[in-house]
């Protein structure tokens, strides 16, 4: 039986040429082909056996020839009318035409043998993509031999396949010549160092390492002639990561290429993925090198006015995504609204985003999600086999905003560190530029920190403890002005501290167990006078266990419980909640206001459950999820289901439909002041798509998505009792577009394009766009290595203005003193478009292997465009003028990376 | 500086962090974006403004809140930036009319106040329509049969309301309410209405009959409360229109002003003013007490304010006994009025009572003052000025910038009538105006009075 059978294709690269130089057509010397590609995920992989050259001669006198190589090995299945005739394997000789982009331009059977094989490798020939053959480093055309083998191995028996492990292969390239470096030592190590493996690469450059327990695994490149690398590459369950790695023949390592990787996957179980690896994270302009910020720049992602660290998805409220770091919700990512994000950069491996139709392991959340993953910290093991070891690896990095410090090394054989810390340095200066008539009691300081220590306790288990936290505060004493009530202090101060513990345990060879505990104080405060005064305080308690099985080669189950507790106590001064939308309130009054506070005890827990079923080329995820809220007492339930289908090897379609509910955030479901009977608030996503990889580098993927929003949270008619009432409706529909250049060679970027439509309706209002609807989304961003360690960047973004109400008139409170604003109808006009170019430029000194120097200028806004963030009106409103976001916005860091 | 009022126009923040975010950009302002010099600033009378209303009660001119069995009016006080409030009668091409309402506030913890009325009104209509109202008791077969209750029915109510109230030059129109459901035909309300308004604390507006009067022309209301009256703080909300016709729709805010062009052969060179206002009127509960803030004892005096003086010297300043003509004609003669010149700016200073109030509720506490200033010409300082209960010395200095020198058809102006206002409110509905004047001389200063006083 054929699923029993695990069917095997060998391939090797018969020879060469048949042109002559007249031709343009490479002669190229044959060689053994050791390419190997296309096995499915964790398939011990088969060294491709080489065949003797049957081309004429190569010509003594012709300029430096590289024979072309296989980059992407498609699998033919084998004939059935083979398996009927009792015939068990067959080699096809072929001839194929590869024109100087890698494609076939034409291939035929040269020796047929029947039974089917001739039309089956024929037919996936052409689907093949060749590194092409070169003369002096110029891709040319040529023409090759091929022979593809057909064998069948005998029936696997079904024996308990585990997690399977992961592949880790990939190439090694002279970035000049793009042909593959033999000889090249490949080392491998994961964070404790408990694991340690030694290749060299085959003639092509290759290297493969099988049997890989999933890891993220410190990789050191060394050529005994053109120099090393470190790189680091995580290894997923059941997945091929494979790497292309560029070394440049110098004296030294070239410091100008990207080393990146390029990562061949199964299609995510999530509809659409969007992932932005380690090694661009920090080198996108307008970010300031913070890692989080370059979410952004992806396909799906809006722009808060003022830039101001909210996360817009897919025409969702900020409140309804969701970040999650390490598998745990974080409530804050950003310092102040958006200068920069809680964590340091260099402490990141990867951050990924799910812009709608995500996994069952996220829940309580109806928008996006960004899962922020750490990076493992690198042990002196990973260099065993070079000539750098190194006990303690640090980055220091210093710019008008802020310092950090970044120290990761080994402890012990088995146990490694990693810990950053960041501390503003605003308030240094800022008192010098305030107004005179603002007095400061505290300056804007904020700091941030992570620890990590990594344990290997047994063949079966790793450790990891976590310590990490943020701090924001500031307090200002403000001028007598217009309003006498936004006179006095100004204070703000938003604080976490957490300690995160994982477990990750293999219980059997088909069984595993990622188990992550977090726990920590949170406090959160603002307070404007005695007008506005809210503070929370409480300790939060985090927990998600998982298990993920292997029933069959093509089922895999995963269950898992996630928990949240918050015990606190909150309380509350202030105008009565209200529904936050683009109606102006107008200026503060303690007319009216409110107070409440008490103890709370929320418990959410969660329960889900998925199964992954593989019938290749067809990929089906079915989920479910259910959640209970203890503060409304309700429960949910969240059916969902993706599917992916590969066309062929890298294009793929996609699709997938759910329900995701939250719950009712405060200050809405609070009794007293809000109403504490909500139901959850539900939202069905539909997207379909696909993706394609061009090239090793180049991706692009679409989607078409929509979403109906139903039992939303809306206001009670003329803000009677209860307030708040499960009546809204919604619908979100757009088109996403987003290509990404992977690092080839010294240039990297992304370009991505959102045109979206986001409405809301309520009773008051009835049909309206809503408050962040953004129409149109454009985002160019890229990253070229000048040489001589000189780097430019820039990012472009153009995101249609966000609607506004008009104001069309003002009421006087006798009593105040003041006007109110009355609104016209909702979200009629909109703010003019956003632009912006931001630039990058930095210069980097290495100083031998142990350390190096970067000076960095990240320039905001290069043209100072006067972008329309808001508007101010004058005391009665009848005035009105626009208030301009960031101006050209340079910002100056130093940073220093050693390895001692 | 002027503070900005912001709309950053993203709607759906979340609560609290919403704060948080207009705290930021507002820091953000204050760093990079600094003070909107291009607005007009709140202190300067450009236009027809109301600047506050005062709760008068027959036989205790001092109380502010009221108490059930009272009698009395509120009298909106208005500044125009050619002539004295007061005056309306001296410019009978002046057409300022008003409408007002007076009704039950509603308590709904919003900083717009609403009548409760038309809030009940509302809950009622919805309750209906949804077939929600009525109980098991009294309730068909069924459930309650739909009844709609029309927009005309609702604007009859609305009108029922409203009629109570007014003050314009076509006389008084006097009605009267005591519940908005009496314009609902009673063959539509069922039996069962009783149980299920009690269910939603059906309130009866006692704001009746809402007598009007006018005094001198100023907009006024005068409302008397039952004795037994138990409830709420009343609510008066109403619009002020120069130059236009007030009416009363069926939306949020329920006012406006109506200008038929062409009606008017001036309005062409006039601009309308629409002043929608609001006001809470306190009643007396479990003993609290409020009483109006004064200025009768607070000296204002005024100074030349330059470089080379050191130290202000002040002189008093005291009320305008009469109308100073707007080109302070016969100012030389009396000695009621300051005259000053363009040369120097001034700075006004108010000395006001050192032992405020104390809050009936908190007897150790006493009341915020919030200090208004405005001025016809030039730019004061600052509209606002706030004394907590910490403040001893309740003193404002404010600077006066007279700006540049008035001109009429290209020529100098010889002399420039300024009228001040200046308020108090003691956030509670005690409230207080007085009102200063001078004359700004260009070219030949008439001599003035030249009493100092520290």
């Amino acid at each position: 039986m054929l699923q029993r059978r695990l069917l095997v294709s060998r391939l090797a690269l018969l020879s060469s040429l048949v042109l002559g130089a007249t031709t343009g057509l490479a002669q190229t010397p044959a060689g053994p082909d050791t390419s190997v590609g296309g096995v499915a995920p964790g398939v011990p992989v088969a060294p491709a056996a080489p065949v003797a050259p049957t081309g004429a001669p190569a010509q003594p006198a012709a300029p430096r020839l590289v024979p072309p190589s296989v980059f992407q090995f498609v699998e033919a299945p084998f004939p059935q009318a083979a398996l009927d005739a009792g015939v068990e394997g067959a080699s096809v000789e072929l001839e194929v035409l590869i024109d100087p982009d890698g494609f076939v331009a034409e291939a035929k059977v040269v020796t047929p043998v029947g039974n089917g094989f001739d039309e089956a490798a024929l037919d996936v020939i052409r689907r093949f993509m060749f590194n092409p053959a070169s003369r002096d480093g110029e891709p040319i055309p040529a023409r090759i031999r091929y022979s593809y083998i057909f064998e069948f191995r005998a029936p696997v028996v079904a024996e308990p396949e585990g997690p399977v492990p992961g592949v880790l292969e990939g190439q090694v390239l002279n970035t000049e010549t793009n042909a593959g470096l033999p000889n090249t030592e490949i080392v491998i190590s994961n964070p404790t160092g408990s694991l340690s493996r030694r290749a060299v690469t085959d003639a092509e450059g290759k290297f493969s390492f099988a049997d890989l327990p999933p890891d993220t695994y410190s990789v050191r490149v060394f050529n005994e002639e053109i120099g090393d690398q470190d790189h680091s590459e995580e290894v997923r369950e059941s997945e091929v990561t494979g790497v292309v790695y560029r070394l440049r023949p110098q004296a030294a390592p070239d410091p100008n290429a990207y080393s990146a990787t390029a990562r061949i996957r199964p299609p995510p179980r999530e509809v659409t993925r969007r992932t932005i690896e380690r090694e661009q994270l920090t080198r996108i302009a307008g970010t300031r090198g913070d890692a989080l910020r370059t979410v952004e720049l992806l396909a799906g992602v809006g722009r808060p006015p003022f830039g101001a660290g909210a996360i817009i998805v897919r025409g969702s409220s900020p409140q309804d995504s969701q970040a999650f770091f390490e598998g745990l919700p974080v409530q804050q990512i950003y310092h102040f609204g958006g200068l920069t994000s809680f964590i340091n950069s260099n402490f990141l491996q990867r951050i990924e985003f799910y812009p709608g139709n995500f996994g069952s392991q996220y829940g309580r959340k109806r928008g996006g999600v960004i899962e922020v993953s750490a990076a493992g910290p690198r042990t002196s093991h990973a260099h065993g086999a070079a000539t750098h070891d190194y006990n303690l690896h640090s980055i220091l990095d210093a710019n008008l905003i802020d310092i950090s410090a970044f120290a990761e090394g080994p402890i012990t054989e088995d146990v490694a560190f990693m810990g950053a810390a960041r501390r503003s340095i605003v308030d240094a200066y800022l008192g010098d530029v305030l107004p005179s008539d603002v007095r400061p009691i505290a300056l804007p300081v904020y700091y941030d920190y992570q620890a990590m220590v990594t344990a290997k306790v047994s063949e079966r288990d790793n450790l990891r403890l976590m310590a990490f936290g943020s701090r924001d505060s500031f307090a200002l004493v403000l001028p007598e002005g217009e309003n006498p009530k936004t006179q006095g202090n100004l204070d703000l101060v938003s604080a976490f501290h957490r300690v995160h513990f994982t477990w990750s345990r293999r219980i059997s060879d088909s069984v595993d167990q990622d188990i992550n505990l977090a726990m920590g104080p949170l406090e959160f405060g603002v307070g404007l006078g005695n007008l506005f005064k809210f503070n929370l305080s409480g300790n939060q308690m985090l927990g998600r266990a998982e298990w993920r099985a292997r029933l069959s080669p093509k089922v895999r189950l995963i269950g898992g419980l996630d928990y949240q507790q918050f015990p606190g106590r909150f309380s509350y001064i202030g105008p009565a909640p209200r529904i936050q939308d683009s109606r102006n309130q107008g200026p503060p009054t303690d007319e009216g206001n409110v107070e409440s506070g008490y103890d709370f005890n929320t418990i959410y827990p969660g329960f889900y459950l998925e199964s992954d079923l593989n019938f290749d080329p067809l990929r089906i995820v079915l989920s479910t999820r259910s959640d209970y809220y203890s503060d409304i007492h309700e429960w949910s339930f969240d059916p969902r289901a993706v599917a992916h289908y590969t066309i062929e090897e890298g294009t793929s379609i996609k699709a997938g439909l759910g329900i995701f509910s939250q719950p009712p955030q405060p200050p809405f479901n609070l009794r007293d002041i809000g109403n504490d009977d909500l139901n959850p608030m539900r939202t069905v996503h539909a997207t379909i798509g696909a993706e394609r990889s061009f090239t090793e580098s180049l991706n692009v993927q679409a989607d078409v998505y929509y979403k109906h929003i139903f039992d939303d949270v809306v206001a009670a008619p003329l803000g009677a009792t209860p307030f708040f009432v499960n009546q809204g409706e919604g619908r979100i529909y757009g088109l996403e577009l987003q290509a990404t250049l992977q690092p080839v060679g010294r240039i990297f970027g992304y370009a991505s394009y959102t045109l979206s439509r986001s409405e809301r309706y309520n009773e008051q209002d009835g049909w309206s766009v809503f408050d962040f609807d953004q129409t149109h989304i454009l985002t160019v961003a890229t990253s070229y290595r000048l040489g001589r360690g000189w780097e430019l960047g820039g990012t472009f973004r153009y995101v249609t203005g966000n609607p506004n109400t008009p104001i069309v008139g003002s009421t006087f409170n006798t009593n105040t003193g003041l006007y109110s604003p009355v609104s016209g109808q909702l979200n009629t006009i909109r703010s003019s478009a956003f632009h912006r170019l931001d630039v990058r430029i930095a210069k980097e000194w290495q100083f031998g292997h142990d350390a190096n120097l970067t000076l960095y200028l990240d320039i905001q806004n290069v043209y100072n465009r006067a972008n329309q963030e808001g508007l101010s009106y004058n005391y009665d409103y009848t005035q009105r003028q626009v208030v301009s976001g960031l101006p050209i916005f340079p910002s100056l860091g130093l940073k220093l990376d050693t390895n001692l | 500086m002027n503070t900005r009022r912001m709309d950053f126009s993203d709607g759906a923040r979340g609560w609290a962090r919403g704060w948080a975010r207009h705290a930021l950009p507002l820091l953000g302002l204050l760093v990079l974006g600094g003070c909107a010099d291009e607005f007009l600033t709140g202190a300067s009378i450009t236009r027809m403004r109301l600047l506050g209303g005062k709760v008068i009660i027959d036989g205790d001119p001092d109380r502010a809140w009221v108490r059930p069995g009272d009698e009395g009016r509120v009298e909106l006080k208005l500044a125009f930036p050619d002539r004295e409030a007061t005056d309306m009668r001296a410019d009978p091409t002046r057409d300022v009319r008003s409408m007002i309402l007076s009704c039950t506030k509603a308590d709904i913890g919003a900083d717009q106040a609403q009548c409760a009325e038309v809030l009940e009104l509302f809950k009622l209509a919805a309750l209906y329509q949804s077939g929600q109202l009525g109980d098991d008791a009294g309730m068909p077969a069924g459930g309650p049969p739909p009844i709609e209750i029309t927009e005309e029915q609702i604007d009859a109510t609305f009108e029922a309301l409203a009629r109570g109230v007014g003050c314009d030059d076509r006389g008084m129109v006097v009605g009267e309410v005591d519940d908005p459901t009496d314009d609902i035909p009673d063959d539509d309300i069922p039996d069962y209405f009783g149980n299920a308004a009690a269910g939603i604390r059906f309130v009866r507006s006692t704001a009746q009959p809402a007598n009007l009067g006018c005094v001198d022309r100023l907009p006024t209301t005068a409302f008397s409360l039952a004795p037994d009256y138990i409830g709420r703080d009343r609510l008066v909300q109403g619009v002020i229109c120069e130059y236009g016709e007030p009416v009363f729709q069926l939306e949020a805010p329920f006012f406006s002003c109506r200008y038929e062009v062409g009606s008017d052969p001036l309005l062409p060179n006039r601009k309308p003013v629409a002043e929608i206002f609001q006001l809470s009127i306190g009643v007396e509960r479990d003993g609290a007490t409020n009483a109006h803030p004064k200025f009768a004892d607070a000296p204002f005096a005024i100074a030349d304010n330059n470089d080379s003086v050191v130290t202000p010297i002040f002189e008093p300043w005291s009320a305008p006994t009469a109308v100073l003509p707007t080109d302070c004609e016969g100012a030389s003669a009396r000695d009621d009025v300051l005259v000053k010149n363009f040369e120097d700016k001034s700075v006004v200073r108010i000395t006001l009572e050192a032992m405020r109030e104390l809050r009936s509720t908190d007897p150790d506490v006493r009341e915020v003052y919030q200090v208004e200033a405005f001025s016809t010409f030039g730019e004061l300082e600052r509209q606002f000025s706030i004394f907590d209960d910490l403040d001893a010395t309740p003193v404002i200095e404010l600077e006066w910038d007279h700006g540049k020198r008035p001109r009429l058809n290209g020529e100098l102006v010889g002399g420039k009538r300024v009228d001040f206002h200046f308020l108090i409110r003691d956030g509670r509905g005690g409230f207080a105006y007085e009102t200063r004047t001078l004359c700004l001389c260009a070219g030949a200063c008439p001599t003035a009075p030249t009493t100092p006083a520290q």
